[in-house]
């Protein structure tokens, strides 16, 4: 027996003071698939942890229900503990977990309690703080305008539909449809989007497959993303109540690192799945339903969890929270409940169509549904003069898809259009796992932009793509690429440059 | 069950106060008792008759101004230190006496089944080694 541990636990027992005092209790009257009725307990607050106290050890759980003689709670821990009978206890706490720089790298669940196998998340060392999971949004005051661009790596949202740091931007489309594809390549791109200083990620999985949960930390991990990723870890075999806890975890994660003044993304996997387990614990606690048997609250849910992203000003340390909440519609119905209540909280979504992903268009981004309300606010000075004319082309271009069906006969514009459109779409696709810088986009799209790919064939665009990234990455990554990342702007030295590269690049493919 | 044990034993008290006044002298408890049993049964709930029992008697006792006072011992205690433990407490207040050897030793007294003072040594030992 090791004798320090002996020589502590007897100063414990010395050093051991027990008072006698009054405290208030309740007891369990029912118990069942993860919720507890308790009788007593007058005056527990909203949202307070409660003790049970069981043979086997102590239960917490969550006020969640506050009636005239009864408390509705949701258990935190494990439910076949809990008997009726068992007494309850107030703590006075409510639910918060500890956060410090040690998390990052680390997969916890929605209490804080890591499930990697890596031990014991903080050694004491470094600060820690306790956030409330719940916690009110910054106030209008203490805001400033969303104006840093948040790179995702993917050329079709970077140019169309820019998102900024602090801003919250919805993903939402039907299943399989590459929502968590375009969420981990904004993760994978904030490695080398450091330019603005580094932004913690923070992947927030709500009722997945553990399988996929796994794939992810560990695709996150070959990539080394993990060293600056915190994932959030709430399965479908996880209870619903801890489901309903993960967004504010993940929010409370991000708020710290935001309240330092630094930049966090938090991506939520997805919110519908977030509803479904407010849904269920609302029907057991016999709240009354509402539309689609949602409580009558589901839309405060989410706007108070979005409202906690925002940009701070200089005056609060000027960190940002930028927020992905992905929805997932069925048969592409954004007219539902829930992804109506979203897209209106958010600042914009990015709209995923099953018929573009069949078709070979991936990331499949319906550019026509798909806006940022930021916009351009949030774009580098490259890439607004560089892509302001995609969107437009490529809208025309649709339009004009119908006429390549039956119209036999085109005029020379008309057909230039075509061209010009299809070359575009070809580029914007971009395979998953592969972000590519802002500085690249904009010479890649600068070129396309300015007919100098026009005369390649559309089957020949990807590998021309390839090429000239790396031809411009190994020959011009001082007089372009370098002064477009450190400037973010394209000067008129630096445009002739490329124009001279992209014809030397033409040449050489000759 | 149909209604809560608080609820059953506020009605059955309340139809007792008010044959009391309405029939000064002639109060039928009994009968009150015989149709309040047949009551439980036409709803299903005598099965609970045991805690609506303990929940009759928290109203009686609230109603003339006491507690219910709960106490917890390890083993059965003499009966001089029962009558000092009763002292302790009003005359309104109800007494009742529990014994449960998992405490191992101190006292536990519950107020009303709302409030607490824990000073078992199972409880001590429990917060000593949290």
């Amino acid at each position: 027996m090791n004798y320090d541990i002996i020589e502590k636990i007897k100063g414990e027992i010395k050093g051991f003071k027990f008072g006698s005092r009054l405290e208030e209790f309740g007891r369990i009257i029912e118990a069942a698939d993860g919720i507890v009725r308790i009788s007593g307990l007058s005056g527990a607050l909203s949202q307070e942890i409660l003790t049970i106290e069981t043979d086997s050890g102590d239960v917490p759980a969550l006020a969640f229900n506050l009636e005239e003689t009864v408390i509705g709670g949701v258990l935190l821990g494990d439910v076949e503990r809990v008997r009726v009978g068992d007494t309850v206890k107030k703590t006075g706490k409510v639910l918060s977990i500890k956060v410090g720089e040690e998390i990052v790298g680390r997969v916890v669940d929605s209490l804080g309690v890591p499930v990697d196998g890596k031990g014991v998340i903080f050694s004491g060392k470094k600060e820690i703080k306790e956030n409330p999971l719940e916690n009110s949004a910054p106030s209008v005051l203490s805001r400033s305008s969303v104006n840093v661009p948040l790179h995702t790596g993917i050329k079709a949202i970077d140019a169309m539909i820019p998102i900024g740091r602090g801003q919250r931007e919805l993903i939402i489309g039907d299943r399989q449809t590459g929502k968590t594809s375009i969420a981990l390549d904004v993760i994978l791109n904030q490695k080398q989007d450091i330019n603005n200083g580094q932004v913690i990620c923070i992947y927030v999985a709500i009722g997945q497959k553990t399988s996929k949960i796994a794939k992810i930390v560990r695709s996150l991990e070959e990539f080394r993303a993990m060293d600056y990723t915190v994932v959030v870890s709430a399965p479908a075999s996880a209870p619903a109540a801890m489901q309903y806890l993960a967004p504010l975890t993940g929010a409370a994660i991000g708020e710290y690192f935001r309240d330092k003044g630094r930049d966090a993304l938090v991506i939520y996997d997805d919110l519908s799945k977030h509803a479904d387990a407010y849904r269920q614990l609302s029907l057991l606690l016999r709240r009354p339903p509402g539309r689609e048997a949602y409580p009558g609250d589901i839309f405060y849910l989410h706007s108070r969890l979005l409202e906690r992203s925002a940009k701070l000003d200089k005056g609060h340390g000027g960190g940002s929270l930028t927020a992905l909440p992905i929805i997932e519609t069925k048969l592409g119905d954004v007219s539902a409940y829930v992804p109506t209540n979203v897209i209106s909280i958010t600042d914009g979504q990015i709209y995923l169509e099953s018929a573009l992903f069949f078709k070979g268009v991936r990331p499949a981004v319906n550019v026509g549904l798909s806006v940022s309300r930021v916009g351009s606010a949030a774009q580098t000075k490259v890439m607004k003069k560089v892509a302001g004319k995609l969107r437009l082309d490529l809208v025309q271009f649709r339009e004009l898809q119908a006429f390549l069906q039956f119209a036999s006969e085109l005029d020379p514009a008309t057909k230039k259009k075509i061209v010009r459109g299809e070359l575009l779409t070809e580029l914007l696709k971009q395979t998953d796992g592969e972000p590519m810088s802002f500085e690249k986009q904009a010479t890649i799209i600068y070129a396309a932009l300015n007919g100098f790919m026009d005369s390649i064939p559309v089957s020949d665009i990807k590998p021309f793509e390839t090429e000239f990234i790396k031809f411009i990455s190994n020959m011009h990554d001082i007089d372009i690429l370098s002064p477009l990342r450190e400037t973010g702007a394209l000067d008129e030295a630096t445009e002739t440059k490329l124009k001279l590269a992209v014809e030397e690049f033409k040449n050489i493919k000759k | 069950m149909k209604y809560s044990p608080t609820v059953y034993s506020r009605a059955l008290v309340s139809a007792v106060e008010e044959e009391s006044r309405l029939h000064a002298g002639t109060l039928e408890v009994k009968k009150l008792t015989h149709n309040f049993v047949r009551l439980l049964e036409k709803n299903g709930d005598v099965k609970k008759i045991e805690n609506i029992v303990d929940a009759i008697e928290r109203v009686v006792v609230r109603a003339r101004g006491g507690r219910l006072i709960t106490v917890i011992m390890p083993r059965k205690f003499s009966a001089r230190l029962l009558s000092n433990i009763k002292e302790s407490f009003p005359p309104e207040d109800k007494l009742i006496v529990k014994i449960d050897e998992r405490i191992i030793s101190g006292v536990k007294i519950i107020f009303d089944d709302e409030e607490i003072i824990d000073n078992s040594l199972a409880t001590a030992l429990k917060r000593m080694f949290i």
